[in-house]
């Protein structure tokens, strides 16, 4: 399990996370907030890429930070804005780097290294691609290709312990049928681990996630199901928006009053 | 690029490098046939013996290496610093190096393994140098790559100074300085070898972290990678492999520059591939390249540093040309 607890970061003097507390279990979440609020700060402090001014970010009760590189990369893979999959190498080379910490100086990829690449690939359904380079790919199958190097970075953790992929804004850019399809197989994959995702498209993360929280000013301002967050005092209190969140035949919609502004 | 294809370019490149050695040692005042360089090179016999043995072997040695190991280090830089234009002369390690070989010239003395120490020394020095002032830049690769430029001008400065103010040795180590594979003997070679095959195997095996140093640091650093480790080692290896080339040859331009970028058209950005394949393709493109400088006004000599920069600057701006054409970065 990720546990985060009264987490504080700041930025040249500007409180940026002021105390959160979080647990964090399988599944699908989704982080929401407007522009500013602090969620990919709180990404980047629970893959330890920055150090919190106070409080502790903890996989299994391990502080993030203070795990090796290569064992906390075996369970935690994060992708972050506007990633790249790396130079001009074939995606199968790409995702196979998400291998990285399964190998050594001397140790290439092992057998199992290799499968978890082809079932994250498959899963992902990028195989088709697999031979071209990552840089002739458009935004959804860079995307895809992403989600595919973390997935396969996690895929055998070891001990089949709690693993968990962090993706930050990871639909940002992409049309509407690659969102859907993208969420569809983050929810997949959210079976048998922990996805946390940053998203913008209030919409989108109602009608995927299991669990929503909402970021603002650096704290948590709601957190459970989406039927329980996206209240329209919500939406006016964080995005000072006019909307509810309304369900038809089980499906969520964003309905505006006029141009809800 | 497809592993057999892979092996193709190597078996090629290799090849032409053998070939281009043998030829080496087989031109120069005294003509040989090919059998005869090989029989000289093998028994040792006769004046063949002696003029391949003593004056051309070590010769056509010290531009294999040197010319394997210039692109070898650039094509690291490029890949630490995700920057075409990174290499050992931009940013300023073998200026550093070459003041660290005139020092000793000037002021100690000629003994082999003085020279290849004092370069190193001074190579590295200006490594942590130009890091240091790049961090006051933020670490940006930009600040990095101007430091370069403002070192190198600036050690060449005391450079010339140095030369100034005693000018008895100004000849020798003016030759020095553009660039010459001449003054290459088995002492020197037993010096510089070891080290720049144990650099270059160094930074052959680090080709996986510089692969998933192109996904960004932070998309690195996630995936496992130990960042500042593999930066120091890399940046280490490279000072350890340019300045052990700058004692063997002096400062020689371009090569570290234009190798990698032909080698990236063949082979794509892996590194995997593209370290061992642009260590073999220089070292045959330096021994040819010396076979030219040394016969082209023959009997007299053109500086190799003088010809690689009259071949590499207008390939490298084709190249530049090209990649603006069709890039994608």
């Amino acid at each position: 399990m990720l546990r985060i607890e009264n987490l504080r970061f700041s930025y040249y003097g500007k409180s940026i996370i002021n105390g959160i507390d979080l647990d964090i279990g399988t599944g699908l979440t989704v982080l929401l907030g407007p522009n500013g609020c602090g969620k990919t700060t709180l990404m980047r402090l629970m893959c330890g890429h920055l150090n919190p001014e106070s409080g502790s970010c903890t996989l299994d009760g391990r502080e993030i930070r203070t795990i090796p590189a290569r064992s906390r990369a075996r369970r935690l893979a994060y992708v972050s804005q506007r990633g790249y999959a790396g130079g001009d190498i074939s995606v199968r080379d790409s995702v196979l780097l998400g291998r990285y910490a399964f190998t050594g100086i001397l140790r290439s990829y092992s057998a199992l290294d290799i499968s978890a690449a082809e079932n994250a690939m498959a899963r992902c359904g990028v195989q088709e691609l697999a031979d071209r380079s990552v840089l002739a790919l458009s935004g959804g199958e860079l995307q895809r290709v992403l989600l595919a190097k973390a997935l396969a970075q996690i895929y055998y953790a070891p001990g089949s312990a709690f693993s968990a992929l962090l993706l930050d804004e990871p639909v940002t850019g992409l049309d509407i049928k690659h969102q859907l399809r993208f969420m569809a197989l983050a929810k997949e994959i959210s079976a048998e681990r922990c996805v946390m995702a940053v998203l913008h498209d209030i919409e989108l993360a109602a009608r995927f996630a299991q669990r929503i929280i909402v970021i603002k000013d650096g704290r948590i301002f709601a957190d459970g199901s989406p039927a329980e967050v996206l209240t329209a005092d919500v939406l006016k209190e964080v995005w000072e928006i006019d909307g509810s969140i309304s369900y038809i035949s089980g499906q969520p919609f964003l309905k505006l009053s006029g141009d809800g502004i | 690029m497809k592993k057999s294809r892979f092996a193709l370019y190597m078996c090629i490149f290799g090849a032409a490098a053998v070939l281009s050695a043998l030829l080496g040692c087989a031109a120069g005042a005294a003509q040989m046939s090919l059998p005869e360089v090989i029989d000289a090179i093998f028994t040792g016999s006769g004046t063949n013996g002696i003029i391949v043995r003593t004056l051309r072997l070590p010769r056509v040695l010290a531009a294999l290496l040197v010319g394997g190991a210039l692109p070898v280090c650039g094509c690291a830089l490029q890949g630490l610093f995700k920057n075409p234009m990174a290499d050992t002369g931009i940013l300023g390690i073998s200026a550093g190096a070459s003041l660290g070989v005139t020092f000793c010239l000037l002021f100690c003395s000629k003994a082999a393994g003085l020279i290849s120490t004092f370069a190193f020394i001074f190579g590295c020095l200006t490594v942590v140098l130009i890091y240091g002032l790049s961090r006051i830049c933020r670490g940006s690769t930009l600040g990095l790559i101007l430091s370069g430029v403002c070192v190198s001008a600036f050690l060449s400065a005391i450079q010339n100074f140095l030369l100034m103010s005693d000018n008895t040795k100004l000849e020798q180590v003016y030759g020095f300085m553009m660039g010459s594979l001449s003054g290459a003997s088995w002492q020197q070679l037993s010096w510089s070898a070891p080290l720049i095959i144990t650099g270059c195997t160094g930074i052959m095996l680090l080709a996986r972290p510089l692969n998933l140093l192109q996904s960004g640091s932070e998309q690195a650093v996630s995936a496992g990678l130990n960042e500042p480790a593999v930066r120091v080692a890399l940046l280490a290896l490279s000072a350890l492999v340019c300045s052990s080339a700058v004692a063997l040859s002096g400062t020689i331009s371009f090569v570290g520059l234009i190798i990698p970028h032909c080698m990236r058209y063949l082979t794509g950005g892996d590194f995997r591939r593209l370290l061992p394949l642009s260590f073999v393709c220089g070292s045959g493109f330096m021994v040819l390249a010396d076979l030219l400088a040394r016969t082209v006004i023959a009997p007299l000599e053109l500086p190799i540093g003088v010809l690689t920069a009259i071949l590499g600057a207008p390939l490298f701006f084709s190249l530049m040309v090209r990649r603006r054409d069709g890039a994608k970065d």
